[in-house]
């Protein structure tokens, strides 16, 4: 039976697995980490950001946090600082966590992934100079970490800083000649590669109210073609928000975010970040 | 500052200088293997119900009976690079991650769990699903990790071929008894051959490494291998030459129906006679020719072929001309 309140049975589901400390594993049995802790304080924001339950979590994201700012997925892995722009768009808006947010803001801003000049004989197409942000440090930047650091930094109020524009520049490269994008491969080889859903959700929805809609309808029309074979709960929720951010909000989202919540049983249960993403898909964004 | 996945010339260059060096330190970590390692091929022309009988027999050729199988907890570790229902010469096909699976379990595995931690930022679930190794888990009732988000373990790097002091596991990787690399038969743009010490790389979690596990590819593509292996080394190797990729792979390439399985104990000599098979030198491709120095056995006098001779089974696989990890491959028959 499908269930009539998608948003209630999320905010069921996931709260439902929050631990002891606030935070959130992968799956119910697993101990809490940063990353599917840092997914988890997102939605729950998006979807109601005075629910009690909220609480705990921001505070838990807090303890990880590194006095430079970063809130990496692990304390001995401190390269991996990818949740950090997680972190700072759960913390965004909520009275006590202002200080934390604006240590993660600054991090972001003063942190990016590893850039080269453009070399003629690369045989990678897209302009490896423009500026994002990566997964880890010491990598180069792709589509999706700089995607959350661009919706974490506008939604926290550093929409204008020049890292926005640049980052915002560079996902405009990496969208692919025939529309929609990848995890931020163009071409390799002379070889055009494909877009993915979940690569091209994230960027449509940083490129939001920057740029013209005409740059971009390709890639929009790509959403609206995969929208309709989506069956997981990923790749939904990102093509959901890509698509609610140029205002083509598909209109069954919440009967096939229903439907998506259904099928998690085929897999034995979705994980806090797959549920995570379903849920940021429903809200429409981080807010 | 290393150039890592765009100028691959330079790491090229790197692999062949740290060549002796790693020589001589994989010899003197010493190695476990027979003086002769077993490896079996079998003819195999269509993903059918046949491929059971097929890994089972290549499990008794190669000696994984008994007391190495029985009781013991296996994960499967396919190739899921890029999700394809229609183009099977992509991924290791599901229905020999469904024969592999059965065979073990057949072998008196006590458990089987199937895991990947797919390259590129993918919904893992999607992946399943367009893969075809959803149905697999669905309809084996076969449990699945997301190696790219699982609990992780650090292990001191005992490569050394790359910078990285340490290497972080998936617990699922170190928790296992038996670490079976499933991988594809392919031609590769970065490394030259993708087999069973290349499919290594999709161990390696994202949470940690980013995607597409791009801090090893700045640390340079072949040294990772070599370290990665070096580290945790797949206790079985099984490759998926039935429809293999050739030309611009891992995923862009052509469908190459070599029409084979290749199997073994030591992944370094299942990986050079398949890629005999591809009508390549294994000693042309850098990191196969370090990994055979101490990792395994790559020189054709050290590896035993049971099940078909391998000079019948040869299949030129096409390569790229001006793609320099392709470039230096050498024709072997």
């Amino acid at each position: 039976m499908p269930y009539t309140d998608p948003r209630d049975e999320l905010l069921t589901r996931l709260t439902s697995r929050q631990l002891d400390d606030g935070g959130f594993g992968q799956l119910p049995h697993q101990p809490s980490r940063s990353d599917p802790t840092a997914w988890a304080g997102a939605a729950l924001r998006a979807l109601d950001p005075a629910l009690p339950e909220l609480a705990a979590v921001l505070e838990r994201l807090e303890s990880w946090q590194q006095p430079d700012g970063r809130v990496p997925v692990a304390a001995d892995q401190l390269d991996a600082a990818w949740p950090t722009s997680l972190a700072l768009a759960a913390w965004t808006g909520i009275p006590g966590h202002e200080a934390a947010a604006d240590r993660s803001a600054a991090f972001l801003i003063a942190t990016s992934g590893v850039h080269i000049s453009p070399d003629p004989d690369s045989p990678v197409g897209h302009d490896t100079s423009i500026v994002g942000w990566s997964w880890t440090d010491g990598a180069h930047s792709w589509v999706e970490p700089t995607a959350l650091a661009v919706l974490a930094l506008t939604s926290s109020g550093h929409g204008a800083d020049p890292r926005v524009d640049e980052a915002r520049r560079m996902i405009a490269d990496r969208q692919l000649p025939d529309g929609g994008w990848n995890y931020g491969n163009t071409i390799v080889f002379d070889v055009e590669l494909e877009p993915t859903a979940e690569g091209t959700g994230p960027a449509l929805a940083a490129l939001a109210g920057w740029g013209t809609t005409a740059a971009v309808e390709g890639s929009l029309s790509h959403a609206a073609d995969v929208w309709r074979q989506l069956t997981t709960p990923v790749a939904a929720g990102w093509v959901l928000m890509g698509l609610t951010a140029w205002n083509r909000r598909p209109g069954d989202a919440s009967a096939a975010v229903s439907a998506i919540l259904e099928r998690s049983e085929r897999f034995g249960g979705y994980t806090t970040e797959q549920l995570s993403l379903l849920a940021l898909g429903l809200a429409g964004g981080f807010g | 500052m290393t150039n890592g996945g765009f100028t691959r010339r330079e790491f090229l260059a790197g692999v062949g200088a740290v060549g002796a060096v790693a020589a001589v330190a994989l010899l003197a970590k010493g190695d476990s293997y027979p003086r002769r390692s077993p490896v079996f091929a079998a003819r195999a022309a269509h993903y059918d119900g046949r491929l059971v009988e097929v890994i089972s027999a290549g499990l008794i050729a190669t000696g994984m009976t008994g007391t190495a199988v029985r009781g013991k907890s296996v994960l499967l570790k396919p190739n899921l690079v890029e999700p394809h229902r229609d183009r099977a010469h992509i991924n290791t096909h599901p229905a020999i991650v469904r024969a592999a699976a059965e065979a073990f379990r057949l072998a008196g595995a006590a458990s089987v769990v199937i895991g990947e931690g797919a390259g590129h930022r993918r919904d893992s679930l999607l992946v399943l699903e367009e893969s075809g190794v959803g149905d697999v888990i669905v309809e084996d009732r076969i449990r699945y990790v997301d190696l790219n988000t699982d609990e992780i373990g650090v292990l001191h790097n005992r490569g050394s071929f790359t910078d990285l002091a340490t290497l972080t596991f998936p617990a699922t990787v170190l928790e296992t008894d038996l670490l079976v690399s499933v991988a594809k038969m392919k031609t590769h743009h970065w490394a030259g051959v993708t087999l069973s010490l290349k499919n290594m790389f999709g161990v390696m979690p994202g949470a940690v490494y980013g995607w597409p596990k791009n801090v090893l590819h700045f640390a340079g593509v072949q040294r990772s291998i070599l370290d990665i292996n070096s580290t945790r080394l797949p206790d079985y190797a099984i490759i998926d030459g039935v429809v293999g990729m050739q030309g611009d792979g891992p995923i862009m390439g052509e469908p190459a129906p070599a029409g084979v399985v290749v199997m073994g104990p030591d992944p370094v000599a299942v990986d050079a006679s398949a890629t005999r098979i591809m009508d390549i030198d294994p000693g042309s491709v850098p990191y196969l020719n370090v990994a055979g120095t101490g990792l395994g056995r790559l020189d054709e006098r050290l590896i035993e072929q049971r099940g078909e001779a391998l000079q019948p089974l040869v299949m030129p696989f096409d390569l790229v001309p001006g793609i320099p990890a392709q470039d230096r491959l050498q024709r072997w028959a």
